[in-house]
């Protein structure tokens, strides 16, 4: 492998890893968000 | 009127993050005895400083939830904890691909190498912890714990290549910096798009933390209920 090679390599790590932390953020919110509403609609139903 | 927030933090680290790596392409000078690879540094030292910094609030907040047991102390550390092993595992990889070429190794147990690895299994095993306990109190408590211990691997990572024999090479010194003034801009920029995303990140995690917390207590209610 040259040495380009390792630049190529270290930067595609450095922001995939990174890109995949952040959609994996973004889908646990999201999640979190639906979970939310759907407790607090059963909640408020349960309240009547 | 609906006020709506800009998110500032990641419009700016979107416009900081291609701007410092095309500096690293385009406008640092290319090292004389490394070569190319050596472009790896500005991105590799950037990532470390962070962790650090994410290391360093997970400390500050495991002290003050200790102290003033508040939830929000707990979710500030969360925060530092997970983003911190995300970045040392960067630091890590990109470290091993820096070091195969120059090293010829791509793993060698140097002293700030291992320290480095004994940091990521600290904080990893902090995480696996909040993973497994159950209780919230108990959980931000033993967490917050191993959060302030685990910080003393910190200045030890640091002073490492100064204080053992260490291949790791140390650019910074308390003398002066071993880096052309081109590449010290570059640097610069870089260690300041990182930083403005990492508080992106932090601040995005902060705000899951207090969700599923949240989560937790509407879950509580309804098992009451």
């Amino acid at each position: 492998m040259t040495k380009q090679t390792f630049v190529v390599l270290a930067y595609m790590a450095i922001w995939g890893g990174l890109s995949l932390y952040v959609v994996g953020l973004a889908r646990r919110q999201t999640r979190l968000a639906r979970q939310i509403q759907a407790l607090g609609e059963r909640l408020g139903r349960g309240e009547e | 009127m609906t006020s709506r927030r800009v998110p500032l933090l990641p419009l700016l680290s979107s416009l900081l993050l291609p701007a410092a790596v095309a500096m690293v392409f385009f406008y640092a000078p290319t090292e004389r005895t490394m070569g190319v690879v050596q472009k790896i540094f500005y991105f590799h030292l950037s990532l470390a400083a962070v962790a650090f910094l994410s290391f360093f609030v997970a400390c500050v907040a495991g002290v003050l939830y200790l102290v003033r047991r508040e939830r929000r102390w707990d979710a500030w550390g969360a925060a530092g904890v997970e983003v911190g092993v995300v970045f040392t595992t960067l630091v890590l990889v990109t470290g091993s691909l820096w070091g195969r070429p120059i090293w010829n190794t791509w793993w060698t147990w140097d002293p700030r190498l291992t320290t480095s690895l004994i940091l990521w299994f600290i904080y990893t095993a902090c995480l696996i912890l909040r993973s497994a306990v159950e209780n919230e109190t108990r959980r931000a408590t033993y967490a917050a714990v191993m959060a302030i211990a685990g910080f003393v691997d910190v200045p030890v990572v640091f002073l490492s290549a100064r204080l053992f024999r260490s291949i790791h090479p140390t650019v910074i010194r308390s003398d002066s910096v071993g880096l052309e003034p081109a590449m010290i801009v570059t640097l610069v920029v870089c260690m300041a798009a990182m930083l403005v995303f990492w508080a992106a990140l932090v601040r995005l995690r902060y705000g899951l933390h207090l969700q599923e917390a949240v989560v937790g207590d509407l879950e509580r209610r309804l098992g009451e209920s």
